[in-house]
């Protein structure tokens, strides 16, 4: 009964609309077709209010409405718009005519939640419209810089998580395994930031579906949801880079979105740094990337294709002054390049009722060349791998999840470099040493499965799981047991915990025959994380954790073989997020990580501080909107300095002609380098004229508020140690064009 | 892994020679060769032989002395049956002093095979700073070891000549003529009262000069593989 009354409802609306449509034609009089747009982009705004005298009009899908001519004001409105007002009396004799609604005013009423609740305990996900407003260079993939359980260098992407190198972490786009998420310079993700919906980061204590990993994982989420119009978007940063990216509807089903980027640095800084050697800075430093980017999607209610094509290239060539240059300047050069390129079909279908399979099969190959004075190491890989899963879904909080992943890799080694004696000669020196030349290809065939299982029962959310990894470059299958659990004690607090184990694989030229150890096992680390989750309202949110890592069969240099595996890792601390959600008005975090990370050779070596331990991390981040087309925001960040071994005296090295340090080994990484600080200033205006709209981004990174240290160097001698600057405080302006 | 290793080693480089140090401009008391006399055939007998070290320093202090002593390589064990410094010959050029530190060292005999590597040490002081020089040179149990021929020793300063007054511009082209017929991979080193070289690792290069005095031109080179090495050093007046 209360269904055909609402039928009813709905068709009396329908038809009165329908009749108030037509009501102008029908009287006899001339009409002007009326065409609302947003102001700057052009968007066709269907269920736009017209009105004039008593009279209700709205929008159709086209965002066009009928509207007989006369006098008086058109008022034309939006919820999210400010009103137009158009005299009717100035479009006589049009036929049509456009108006475009600028943006309302700032709406500090909405709060807007992101990511929903996951068991991954220490996951985070960060919507793109909110790493639009903090994160360094608006790009979404350096959010994870400024979230808690992450030590990052000044100037550098790379990231340590909870004491793991950056090489433990894997970084993923969608479903595609990538090398690396980040270009070294100019604060961009290798994927352009208008296809991206959130970025997932999780610090540790991951569920089964990710291994080969005992850091953290990067997820850069692409967004889904097919393009309403077509967009074109040309940006210049300056001084880092220019690039274009154009996204197209194709269908009712499909669409697809391309991007090239180039740095301009290689341009700039040759003038630049011949003006600075007239100053006396002798070094020439280019820094370089380019990418590109492709996606075509086409979906239905029942199946997705997604077809991703990422290609990028990062390197930098650098000429310094050296003692023990060859050439005729007297420099030594460095010439590194890093690049690949991927493709991926993504297959999503469902199966019936509950089930669901999704399957990635992807091919990469990357290739790194570094020319370091008349030396070089290139490498070579290209591989396939097929993820697929499979869902279940048994109802509210419960489902399965059962994935395999086989892959196959191909790896390319040629090296000329000297290699390290394997015996502790003294006297060893790379510059003087024969030259070890070799090329070699071997095959990496791996195999990965798991499964997990959502158990959600009264207040809890329970997920076991266990993955299984064989990458051949070692005889070991690898069994990870995970668990993750999450107690709701109320509306507000959560409590939280993971427990599992973490295994990788070592890099191939650690367990090469040829260059270092195949004896070397998967490195396995344990980790145990206890967390708090607090909403204290709709917009203030936090979340306490704290983590205990073990890492067992360490690897590193040394040992007869070059590398070994009998050191372990000792991580702990103490994370805290306060996070204030998104309205239009306010937005911002802040986010305090404590940590210890101690290393030792072996069990009956003494414990010394970990090259990746950092004991204060802070960062603070915010972006207030002053209007709809005007936003300022900043970040602050300060942590510990960087442990270093210190030097306690040198030699001469008669035969080499230089002098050695001897550092103290008896206190490795005993001494830091100042702590870091840096404060980031930033704003964005937006210049909206009718269809296209122009952005401005300026800012200023790394103002320091007081003496900043970088690195400690030392003369030729070592007899002198000297705090070299950090990095100067860099402005950039960033000028886009979207239409 | 790579990656990171590149940008520490582009960052270490940039920090590297800090101070405003230049590594060929002497202002201090510096180790700068050692010589192995009489040259690498010298152990060619089966027997115990008798080798002289001279290690090289140049100080720019003209008025002090020098005292060094022989002391345990920091981590080869010393297979000298004895060594010990027997004297140390000093000669004063503008603005330099050079003293070469006369060390005896007795080698055992070798058992027959390839030639080895016997490391040394030395502390050398002037009273204000003490120095460590460490390195090692090469005993043959054969005469007949390819090897044992190669020497680099016959190198000179083609480049001002001796006595030759240059005239300033401020850059004069320094040269070396290197004598060696086994094409053996040398390492050259040019050192200055002072000044700036170009590029002190090139045989032919270039040395900017501060105006016109008179100065010292150091000229060093070592054979990578014989160890065999050779220093010659050049007062030049620059009008």
């Amino acid at each position: 009964m209360k269904l055909k009354s609402a039928w009813l409802v709905l068709l009396l609306l329908l038809s009165g609309v329908s009749l108030a449509q037509d009501a102008a034609p029908a009287t006899g009089e001339a009409t002007l077709l009326l065409k609302v747009m947003g102001k700057g982009s052009g968007r066709i705004l269907k269920r736009a209010e017209v009105k004039f005298g008593e009279t209700v009009l709205m929008t159709d899908p086209q965002g066009q409405v009928k509207v007989p001519h006369g006098e008086g004001l058109i008022q034309v409105s939006r919820q999210g718009y400010a009103s137009v007002f158009v005299d009717r009396k100035g479009l006589a004799g049009k036929s049509e005519y456009s108006v475009y609604l600028p943006p309302g005013a700032v709406d500090d009423s909405e709060v807007v939640i992101t990511g929903a609740r996951k068991n991954e305990v220490s996951r985070k996900s960060i919507s793109v419209r909110e790493t639009e407003r903090i994160a360094p260079g608006g790009d979404p993939a350096q959010i994870t810089q400024l979230l808690p359980g992450v030590r990052s260098e000044p100037g550098s992407t790379e990231v340590v998580i909870r004491g793991s190198g950056p090489n433990d972490s894997r970084y993923y786009v969608d479903d595609i395994l990538v090398p690396s998420i980040f270009h070294e310079i100019g604060n961009l993700s290798i994927v352009p930031s208008p296809q991206l919906d959130n970025v997932d980061f999780t610090a540790g204590g991951f569920g089964a579906r990710y291994g080969d990993a005992s850091g953290g994982v990067i997820v850069l989420r692409s967004k889904e949801q097919l393009p309403e119009e077509n967009r074109t978007e040309l940006v210049v940063n300056v001084p880092f880079y220019a690039g274009a990216f154009h996204e197209r509807r194709l269908s009712e089903n499909s669409a697809m979105a391309v991007s090239a980027r180039r740095s301009t640095l290689e341009a700039i800084l040759p003038r630049v740094l011949e003006a600075a050697a007239d100053e006396g800075f002798e070094a020439t430093i280019i820094p370089f990337f380019h990418d590109a980017y492709g996606r075509y999607i086409w979906k239905d209610e029942n199946v997705r294709y997604r077809l991703t094509a990422i290609s990028s290239v990062d390197g930098i060539t650098l000429a310094v002054p050296s003692e023990d240059s060859e050439n005729a300047e007297g420099t030594f050069n460095v010439e590194f390049r890093d690049s690949y390129s991927i493709l991926a079909l993504e297959h999503e279908r469902k199966l019936g009722d509950a089930w669901r399979v999704r399957t990635t099969p992807q091919y990469s190959y990357a290739r790194t060349k570094a020319n370091f004075g008349t030396d070089k190491v290139y490498l070579n890989q290209q591989g396939v791998s097929l993820p697929t899963e499979f869902t279940r879904r048994e109802g509210p909080g419960r489902s399965f999840v059962l994935g395999f992943e086989p892959t196959y890799s191909q790896v390319g080694i040629d090296v000329a470099a000297p290699l390290p004696p394997p015996d502790d000669d003294p006297y060893f020196d790379f510059d003087e040493a024969p030259k070890f030349q070799v090329r070699r290809d071997f095959k990496v065939p791996g195999f990965a499965a798991w499964a997990a299982y959502d158990i959600g029962f009264d207040a809890w959310l329970v997920t076991p799981g266990v993955r299984a990894f064989r990458t051949g470059l070692n005889t070991e299958t690898s069994y990870d047991p995970r668990l993750q659990a999450r107690y709701s004690l109320n509306k507000e607090d959560s409590i939280k915990f993971a427990v599992g184990q973490y295994s990788i694989a070592p890099e191939p030229i650690e367990s090469s025959g040829e260059f270092g150890n195949p004896d070397l096992n998967y490195e396995r680390s344990m980790h145990y994380i206890l967390g708090w989750e607090k909403n204290w309202s709709e917009r203030w949110v936090a979340d306490i954790q704290g983590f205990y890592k073990k890492t067992i069969r360490l690897v590193s240099a040394g040992g007869s073989k070059n590398y070994q595996d009998t050191g372990d890792r000792l991580t702990h601390g103490l994370e805290v997020f306060l996070r204030r959600n998104m309205t239009e008005k306010f937005f911002g975090w802040l986010s305090y990580t404590y940590s210890v990370s101690e290393d030792r050779k072996s069990e009956s070596a003494p414990r010394y501080v970990s090259t990746y331990d950092q004991t204060h991390i802070l960062n603070l981040a915010g972006s207030y909107r002053i209007s709809a087309t005007l936003d300022l925001g900043l970040r602050f960040k300060y942590n510990s300095g960087n442990p270093f071994t210190p030097v306690r005296g040198s030699y001469y090295n008669a035969s080499f002609d230089k002098y050695k340090p001897i550092y103290d080994e008896d206190k490795p990484y005993s001494e830091r380098l100042p702590d870091f600080h840096a404060l980031d200033l930033f704003m964005t205006y937006d210049d909206l004229y009718n269809e296209w709209k122009m952005k401005y981004q300026l800012g200023v990174q790394y103002i320091a508020l007081a003496p900043r240290v970088g690195q400690v160097s030392y003369n030729y001698d070592y007899s002198k140690k000297e705090k070299a600057q950090g990095l100067p405080p860099i402005p950039y302006i960033q000028v886009s064009a979207s239409f | 892994m790579l990656k990171k290793i590149f940008l520490f080693l582009s960052l270490a480089l940039l920090g590297c020679g800090g101070g405003g140090d230049r590594y060929e401009r002497i202002d201090r008391l510096r180790p700068v060769l050692v010589e192995v006399n009489p040259g690498p055939t010298h152990q060619a007998a089966l027997s115990d032989a008798d080798v002289q070290l001279d290690f090289h320093f140049i100080s720019s202090d003209l008025t002090r002395s020098l005292t060094a002593q022989v002391v345990a390589p920091l981590a080869a064990v010393s297979r000298f049956e004895e060594a010990g410094v027997t004297s140390i010959d000093v000669q004063d050029y503008p603005g330099l002093r050079h003293f070469v530190v006369h060390v005896h060292v007795k080698v055992p005999a070798l058992d027959p095979g390839p030639a080895q590597k016997l490391a040394y040490a030395l502390e050398a002081s002037d009273g204000n700073k003490t120095l460590r020089v460490e390195g090692d040179f090469l005993a043959f149990a054969s005469a007949d070891d390819p090897l044992a021929a190669w020497n680099v020793k016959a190198t000179e300063i083609i480049e001002p000549t001796v006595d030759q007054a240059v005239s300033l511009p401020r850059k004069i082209n320094v040269k070396a003529d290197i004598s060696n017929p086994q094409n053996e991979a040398v390492r050259v080193g040019w050192l200055v009262s002072d000044g700036e070289v170009i590029n002190r690792r090139d045989a032919d290069t270039e040395w900017e000069v501060p105006g016109p005095g008179a100065y010292t031109l150091v000229y060093t080179v070592r054979g990578q593989a014989s160890r065999t090495a050779a220093i010659r050093i050049l007062p030049v007046t620059v009008q």
